[in-house]
């Protein structure tokens, strides 16, 4: 039983060991953690008391092996060691149990003899300790009796000295009211050593200390003498501090300062912000009148940093210094003075930025290369957004805006005074150009038109950058425009719908202007009365082209980049550009140039059918048709007719692009005419390249006559198309309406008519070559010319066929009457 | 379509250059036309427009054996006479052009009409184009002015005989036209080649002198009937032009009026905004050009008559060249015009613009 209370003790004592060191071992451990533990070793604590005064009912059911456990019942344990185990094994387990108890017993007793040891020291000190007390009773008694002396002599000490501390205070208040009075005395002289100094802040600070007390005793007259002196020393540094101030050429820091001390000694508010603004005013003026406004080799950006740091720099600081100064300081209830101060503020800054932006509009109007422009504005815009941020409540943002788009439009303006400038001077070159070189028409047309319409594109390409902010453009561009991009969208957004409008405005206007260029010219070839240029009239068709040119293809390409420019800008900018309500009719700006196409055609035709006119008047009008002799040839004036006729279609031709007939073969020498019509082979040697057969034409001609299609009559109307068959049959209608008209006006003879015919004949020979659908239109002429000759008196033919040159009876008398009918066959 | 804006046509069988107003008459809108012939007996047709039933009806076809006509001067004072300018055929003469001042017998006997010979003009020098009669109402002695293409001749009506008052031999140039002004009794005006020249037929001396009016020729030039020193001119450059007599540099107004030739050109005797040209594009034009007119500085006009502009473009009656045009004078609204197919069509100033004038 002894065994097993031990075991049980042990058991307890391992259990409490290993509980204290798992609390020393998790001391800053979780505190959930602890508390379990605790918990469970309470609960251990608590099984072995139970145990030990044998309330061991409950747990009985648990039967514990091991000889250290909690619940180990010892009767069990050798019965089941005695169940369980051989014989050996129960000697093994004896011998192990009674080593082990042994070595307990041995425990115990050391236990116990350590414990005795101490116990013998605890007595020997106690013994000690009280002899030593007994010595420090006497010790503390002696101390009592001479602390009681100290303390009497202290008293009389006291007592004896008392008088004389009194004595010495007063004199002391005496001393320093004295030293006060000197001081005050000594101001003056004082402040104005100060003033002599410059030390504007040390008097400043003097005579704020003193004020109060000698104001305090002004009635006295000494203190009165003082204070006045000290006011008029006050005053003298207030007239210099404002001087001070007031000076423009004092730097932004010492200008503050002075303020500071103006207003300690209670200088006027409103005189001072007035001041203020007027000196700086004249300082900021004369920064910006002594800026360059040119400046070669320095690119627009740079030019405006430079102003930029001579200007706006010192206006920010200023206006920062002018809120602080006397906004900021306004009390609460002072909003009246305020919004005056700011108002103040804010004429200031009008005045000073408007001659910002003319001379920054002026530094603009100067750079040659407008190129920078972009950039340079986005910079300034960049700058002066800087400055409105930093000066809120300043309406500087509007005017800002108003200011940049007002630059803008100037801008886009002086782009498109460019673009109508070199369309001008290429229109009025047209002539020039053609006299110079003897170039293809039509090539020159393309070309001009080519130019024209690519300069516009490049304005476009050139106002890009002001609505192209993520992407393309140059790298100089793009570091500014990363820095401005919020700010520039900001300004974009808010004026885009105007610089859109405004481009298409103009846009519009460019080409209204072109339309009237040309309307000019060729009211100014309708109207002169002199006789027609030939360059100038050839110059008409040149343009009538370019009108075509520009119908067909020029200004819907235009139209159509600039709708890329506009939904560029939309994708860019994104707000407020949606509702744009611009859009260039671009039919109407066609049908414009349509009209004006057709009406430098129309005069190039007038013009050109005046000259022919001209030829067949001196054709008819010339020979005395009554002494007519037999014809045997053509006359030479009709050839010049035909060589004129022909180079007028070749020059149509240029323009038009059609390439004429192939008849190599000259065909007037067929009618054994070679020499003379020199120049009419070579006009026909040059028209190679065909696709038209002449032979087809002819046969056409023949079934439309056979049909009996052709025309009856010369019909006058508008031209339905401009293509180049019916210029030249227009032409040749109008000419030839004319020979009728000058036919209808003479009287012939026999030979006459025949020499008429004859050269009509041979007009239509040959120009049936070149211009197929003339035949009908010819045989018209003859017609004409037949009716006229059977009613003719002396002609006495049966037959009015062309080319039976009727050998009638060479009757030369020329006014016998010949009333008989004759029809034409 | 209104009454009166369908053409009314009269078809002749011949060839015709002129057609001129029956300038005396007042009550029916009567024309004279003259034929151009080589090979038939030239016609002279006294043609009546009926207002009211749109009809033309021939009062009097009466034979022209003497030659081609190629104008008519009908009298200002006396409705039966008038001058033709003829081409002879019958003569030896080659070509010889000839006036000659008829009389008209009968006017009521529409069958039997006679041409009766009062006079011909003689020792006129140079192709006689035209004859003009002196407006102004004076019975006594008329005054007559030959124009031929190498001179102007100043003549004195009597009895039987012209008497010859002055020449103009130096006139620079083929007339092709001319007029008598209606505001000093004195003056004429004449298409000379390319130029407008004035003269005074007392002196015989040049007035005035517009050089380069139309190139190449001048066709017509007629004098506004209200408006002092206002000229109106066609020629070969398809252009009308209304001149300043006293600025000659530069035309008040030019047109362009057709696609070919402006072969006449005649104000309204009434309404000098209404201008009337006919042309060898087979057409005729009817414009109102107010803004030179006597009407300029009448405000009271509404805005359409304000305007200038082409009232019609009468294209689709005419075949062939127009070379006569003719107001009537007895109505302010009716013209003639006649083409050299012989078509001769008579038309109204439409209804729109002659409303907003009568009273």
């Amino acid at each position: 039983m002894s065994e097993n209370t031990a075991a049980d003790v042990r058991a307890a004592a391992a259990k409490a060991l290993e509980h204290k060191k798992l609390n020393q071992s998790d001391g800053d451990g979780g505190k959930k953690k602890k508390k379990e533990r605790t918990r469970r070793a309470h609960e251990d604590l608590l099984a072995s008391y139970m145990q030990a005064h044998g309330v061991v009912g409950e747990t009985e059911v648990m039967v514990d092996t091991t000889i250290d456990g909690e619940q180990f019942d010892a009767n069990k344990h050798f019965h089941k060691l005695l169940k369980e185990k051989t014989l050996t094994e129960l000697l093994q387990t004896d011998q192990q149990l009674n080593g082990e108890v042994k070595k307990l017993d041995s425990d115990m007793k050391t236990l116990v003899y350590e414990n005795y040891n101490k116990f013998i020291s605890a007595t020997d000190t106690i013994r000690k300790m009280k002899t030593n007390v007994e010595n420090m009773e006497e010790e503390m008694r002696r101390l009592s009796g001479t602390m009681d002396m100290i303390s009497l002599n202290s008293d009389r000490i006291n007592g004896t000295l008392s008088n004389r501390r009194e004595k010495i205070m007063q004199l002391g208040g005496v001393h320093n009211l004295l030293n006060k009075l000197q001081f005050l005395v000594d101001l003056p002289h004082r402040l104005r050593k100060c003033i002599q100094v410059e030390a504007y802040n040390q008097a400043v600070q003097a005579y704020k200390q003193s004020t109060a007390v000698l104001r305090k005793y002004e009635h006295l007259p000494s203190f009165g003498a003082i204070y006045k002196e000290c006011q008029s020393i006050i005053n003298e540094l207030r007239i210099v501090l404002q001087n001070k101030l007031r000076d423009p050429l004092m730097n932004p820091h010492a200008t503050k300062e002075c303020m500071q001390l103006l207003r300690q000694i209670d200088e006027k508010v409103e005189q001072m912000r007035s001041d203020f603004l007027q000196s700086r005013r004249v300082y900021l003026e004369r920064q910006l009148d002594s800026f360059p406004s040119e400046l070669p080799d320095v690119t627009l950006t740079d030019h405006i940093k430079q102003l930029n740091q001579e200007f706006l720099v010192p206006f920010g600081t200023f206006s920062r210094t002018f809120r602080e100064s006397f906004i900021d300081q306004q009390q609460e209830g002072n909003r009246e003075s305020g919004r005056e101060c700011n108002r103040a503020l804010e004429e200031f800054a009008r005045g000073l930025l408007n001659k910002y932006f003319s001379l920054v509009q002026n530094i603009a109007d100067l750079k040659k290369n407008k190129n920078e422009m972009y950039p340079g504005i986005e910079h300034l815009y960049t700058e002066l957004i800087e400055i409105h941020s930093r000066l809120p409540g300043l309406s500087i943002g509007d005017r800002l805006s108003d200011n940049m788009g007002q630059m803008v439009h100037k801008y886009i303006e002086r782009l498109f005074e460019s673009l109508h400038a070199f369309s001008l001077s290429r229109i009025n070159h047209i002539r020039e150009d053609i006299s110079k070189e003897n170039p293809n028409l039509g090539t020159l047309a393309k070309v001009i038109t080519n130019d024209i319409v690519a300069q516009i594109l490049e304005v476009f390409e050139q106002m890009k950058p002001f609505f192209h902010i993520a992407a393309g453009g140059g790298a100089a561009v793009q570091d500014s425009r990363r820095m401005a991009s919020t700010a520039n969208t900001q300004f974009l957004s808010k004026n885009a719908n105007n610089f859109i409008a405004r481009i298409y405005v103009k846009v519009q206007q460019l080409f209204l202007f072109i339309g009237i260029t040309f309307q000019n010219f060729y009211e100014d070839e309708e109207n002169s009365t002199r006789e027609p240029d030939e360059k100038k009239v050839s110059s008409l068709l040149v343009m009538a082209k370019m009108c075509i040119h520009l119908d067909v293809n020029g200004a819907s390409t235009v139209v159509q980049s600039l709708t890329q420019l506009k939904d560029l800008a939309i994708k860019q900018i994104a707000i407020g550009i949606n509702n744009l309500e611009v859009n260039l009719e671009v039919e109407t700006i066609r049908k414009q140039f349509r009209a004006s196409a057709k009406n430098l055609i129309t005069t190039y035709v007038r013009l050109q059918c005046l000259k022919l006119s001209m030829m067949f008047y001196k054709s008819i009008d010339t020979p005395n048709w009554s002494s007519f002799k037999e014809p045997k040839a053509p006359r030479a004036v009709i050839e010049m007719i035909i060589e004129d006729i022909i180079a007028q279609e070749k020059e149509i031709d240029q323009i038009f692009d059609e390439p004429v007939q192939s008849e190599v073969a000259s065909p007037i020498s067929r009618h054994g005419r070679v020499p003379s019509m020199s120049v009419v082979n070579n006009i026909t040697y040059s028209k190679t390249n065909s696709k038209r057969e002449p032979k087809v034409d002819r046969n056409k001609l023949l079934t439309r006559r056979k049909g009996g299609q052709a025309e009856t009559k010369l019909k006058f109307g508008p031209m339905n198309e401009l293509s180049k068959d019916n210029i030249v049959m227009e032409m040749i209608k109008i000419s030839f309406k004319s020979l009728i008209e000058y036919i209808r006006t003479k009287t012939f003879n026999k030979y006459g008519f025949q020499q008429i015919q004859l050269d009509t004949a041979f007009i239509k020979t040959i120009l049936t070559e070149y211009i197929p659908n003339v035949g009908p239109l010819l045989k018209l002429v003859l017609e004409e010319l037949v009716a006229r000759a059977c009613e003719d008196k002396a002609n006495k033919m049966r037959d009015a066929k062309l080319n039976q040159v009727n050998a009638a009876p060479a009757s030369t008398e020329t006014s016998s009457i010949d009333k008989t009918e004759h029809k034409e066959q | 379509m209104q009454k009166g804006d369908a053409p009314a046509v009269h078809g002749l069988t011949l060839k015709a250059r002129c057609v001129a107003a029956q300038v005396a008459e007042s009550d029916r809108n009567s024309f004279w036309v003259g034929t151009l012939s080589l090979k038939g007996v030239n016609e002279i047709q006294l043609l009546d427009y009926h207002e009211d039933d749109h009809e033309i009806r021939c009062l009097g076809i009466m034979s022209h054996p003497a030659g081609e006509i190629w104008n008519l001067s009908p009298c200002p004072s006396d409705s039966d006479r008038f001058f033709t300018v003829y081409q002879q055929t019958a003569s030896e003469d080659d070509a010889k052009f000839k006036a000659t001042l008829w009389k008209c017998e009968d006017n009521s006997k529409i069958t039997e009409t006679h041409l009766l010979q009062l006079t011909t003009l003689r020792n006129i020098n140079g192709l006689i184009r035209h004859v003009l009669w002196d407006p102004s109402e004076t019975t006594q002695s008329e005054s007559l002015v030959t124009l031929s293409d190498t001179c102007i001749t100043v003549l004195k009506l009597g009895e039987s005989t012209a008497s010859t008052v002055g020449t103009i031999s130096d006139i620079r140039g083929k007339v092709l036209s001319g007029a008598w002004s209606p505001h000093h009794g004195n003056d004429i005006i004449t298409a000379n080649e390319n130029s407008i020249r004035g003269w005074d037929t007392r002196t015989c001396k040049e007035t005035f002198n517009i050089p380069q009016a139309h190139v190449p020729f001048v066709r017509d030039v007629d004098f506004n009937p209200n408006k002092d020193y206002c000229i109106v001119s066609g020629g070969d450059d398809n252009f009308i032009k209304f001149w300043d007599t006293r600025k000659t540099g530069r035309p008040v107004k030019a047109q362009k009026a057709h696609n070919h030739w402006v072969q006449n050109v005649k104000y309204n005797r009434y309404h000098d905004q209404f201008v009337l040209s006919s042309s060898s594009d087979c057409t005729v034009s009817l414009w109102s050009i107010p803004s030179t007119s006597s009407m300029a500085s009448n405000s009271e006009l509404s805005s359409q008559m304000r305007e200038d502009k082409l009232i019609e473009n009468y294209n689709n009656t005419h075949e062939d060249s127009v070379y006569s045009v003719a107001w009537s004078s007895a109505s302010p609204w009716v013209f003639a015009s006649l083409s050299y197919s012989g078509m001769l069509v008579i038309n109204q100033v439409p209804k729109s613009y002659s409303d907003l004038l009568r009273f």
